[in-house]
């Protein structure tokens, strides 16, 4: 970064701060009132406008395929061979900014083995009424259970 | 027959038709207009607007409408309770007065009388006009006072300034139609408007100040001072809420609606159709003008649908200096233009001297405004007196050092 003031020739006070009252003054030219054939200009480009075609797209009627890198709707990963990504730890729930999460954590049992180790998640709940899709619950994950498709959340 | 005159035959019943029939359009057009601008304001920026209650989403603004209705009514704890409450009333009823005395058609049948479809006819109309808008200024003034909190009261002041000091514009304005026409009946300036020409093209420096002191006038988009979004969240209307705001709502349109027409009948000929179509106002029994006056009128709305579109929001200072600098000057030597025409006229003077009267003005105001001219460039070549720094810091910018603000010694 360049210090403006370097070429400046300001006089250093003792304190070795720049003293403010030295500083050299340049008038800035302004500009005046456009001329009337500029200010029609403008209007111009207001009623042209009227005869484009609009941006906007009837989201619930017509659903335009989504940017790229959008990341809307959120998803629970399994493993490869089947059990689930999520151990419900709740991490999610505290990172969301939004208060949008509800996890509760349940047991694994010999007879009901839903993830790896000992706890999976239970109850898993977004609140898309609540969410902003921020991802800081995708982040927030240990086990990259919680990812985020491409996909609107859809309300409607 | 002048209007006048047919409109003193009507019967009690009829009147009373007329009535309801000037309210009627009022609210009608009001959703309408609503409903116009949202659509064609979105259409400027590019986006669809309302769309989605009823065909074209046209009941958006009765839904609307019935939404406010619904809604909880609060009176604020510090507002005064009798006048919170009639602030509303006086805004919306003086709107809508000022619709009696605009001609909207000429003579027609309705329900086998014949008649104009005016409410009545007043020596003094435009005088009317002036009068119960200046009293609907009240409803904003005692709306920003009685809320009893700081942002209405500021908003209500700025509007009351606004209104008061582009009413002087406005009427100045209106005194050439007058002193051209040589009334000051609504119905009368238009038929003389049909004997010889539109004044918006005989009298077009007060057209034009008219059209910019109309848009003052209505609080509307660039002087939309009073109801600043940004500065002041809502102006006058902020502590208002349900049936009451929609009072205010309903003010401000029929308001913009009647300066639009007021504008229709004074510079646009009125309910005339337009000059070579006159055989077009026999159509439908004389309904057709009717037509021709709505069509007229919302040529205005969309003059202020367009100026809202494209221009920002006035500084207070540039509106006022605009008003009472630029607009109430120019009005006044306009006056006396027309006024030294008309009187020069009258006499007889042969027409060499009125043309030599033309002339000399066009060449004054040449020379005035060139010496202006000459003027600013002389103040702007002028060498700034250097004065001292300022003593607070200032931020050092690539290229732009630093200006000066600090002014002369
Ligand atoms: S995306 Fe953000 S707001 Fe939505 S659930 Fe995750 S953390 Fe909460
Ligand atoms: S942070 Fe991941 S593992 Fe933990 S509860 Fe949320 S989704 Fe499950």
């Amino acid at each position: 970064m360049t210090d403006f003031n370097e070429n400046l020739h300001i006089e250093k006070k003792a304190s070795g701060q720049a003293d403010i009252n030295s500083v050299p003054f340049t008038e800035v030219e302004q500009p005046g009132p456009a001329s009337l054939a500029q200010q029609a200009k403008g209007f111009w480009v207001t009623f042209s406008t009227m005869f484009k075609k609009n941006q906007t797209v009837q989201y619930p009627d017509v659903k335009a395929p989504t940017a790229p890198r959008f990341h809307g709707r959120h998803q629970l990963n399994r493993h490869p061979d089947g059990l689930e990504k999520c151990i419900g730890c709740e991490l999610c729930a505290w990172a969301c900014p939004a208060d949008a999460i509800l996890v509760e954590g349940g047991n694994n049992t010999p007879g009901n083995q839903m993830s790896p180790g000992e706890r999976h998640g239970a109850v898993y709940q977004i609140n898309y009424l609540r969410c902003i899709f921020c991802g800081l619950c995708v982040e927030a994950c240990p086990t990259r259970a919680l990812t985020m498709t491409n996909q609107p959340a859809h309300l409607l | 027959m002048t209007t006048a005159e047919l409109l003193g035959t009507d019967p009690g019943w009829i009147i009373a038709v007329k009535a309801v029939m000037v309210f009627g359009i009022c609210v009608v057009a009001t959703l309408m207009a609503v409903w116009t601008e949202r659509r064609v304001l979105a259409k400027m920026q590019l986006r669809t607007g309302p769309n989605r209650v009823g065909p074209a989403g046209l009941l958006q603004s009765l839904s609307d409408g019935v939404k406010l209705a619904l809604k909880e009514d609060i009176i604020p704890a510090a507002a005064d309770k009798v006048v919170f409450i009639i602030a509303p009333i006086i805004a919306t009823s003086m709107c809508f007065m000022a619709f009696a005395v605009i001609p909207m058609t000429g003579v027609v049948n309705l329900f086998g009388h014949k008649t104009a479809l005016q409410l009545t006819d007043l020596p003094v109309g435009v005088l009317y006009i002036l009068a119960v808008t200046s009293i609907g200024v009240y409803g904003v003034v005692l709306a920003g006072w009685s809320s009893g909190s700081t942002y209405p009261l500021l908003g209500g002041l700025r509007s009351s300034a606004q209104v008061i000091s582009y009413e002087v514009a406005m009427g100045l304005s209106l005194v050439a139609v007058f002193i051209y026409a040589s009334s000051m009946s609504t119905s009368d300036i238009v038929a003389s408007q049909h004997q010889h020409i539109w004044n918006a093209v005989v009298l077009f420096p007060s057209f034009v100040i008219y059209v910019i002191s109309m848009v003052g006038e209505t609080n509307r988009a660039p002087f939309d001072l009073a109801e600043a979004e940004g500065e002041l969240v809502g102006g006058f209307h902020t502590e208002y809420s349900s049936l009451k705001f929609a009072l205010f709502f309903l003010a401000e349109y029929v308001n913009i609606i009647a300066v639009s027409a007021l504008a229709t009948t004074l510079f646009l000929g009125g309910y005339h159709a337009l000059p070579g179509l006159g055989f077009t106002e026999q159509w439908l029994g004389g309904w057709f003008t009717l037509i021709w006056f709505f069509a007229k009128v919302n040529l205005f709305f969309f003059i202020f649908m367009w100026l809202r579109g494209s221009l920002p929001r006035l500084r207070y200072d540039q509106f006022m200096k605009f008003g009472w600098k630029v607009l109430i000057p120019v009005s006044l030597i306009w006056i006396l233009i027309v006024a030294s025409l008309r009187v020069l006229q009258q006499e007889g003077a042969p027409r060499s001297a009125i043309l030599a009267f033309a002339a000399g003005v066009v060449i004054i105001v040449m020379a005035m405004s060139s010496l202006v001219e000459r003027n600013k460039e002389k103040v702007r070549s002028a060498d700034l007196p250097l004065g001292e720094a300022p003593n607070f810091p200032v931020p050092s910018l690539p290229n732009v050092q630093s200006i000066n603000v600090s002014g002369g010694k």
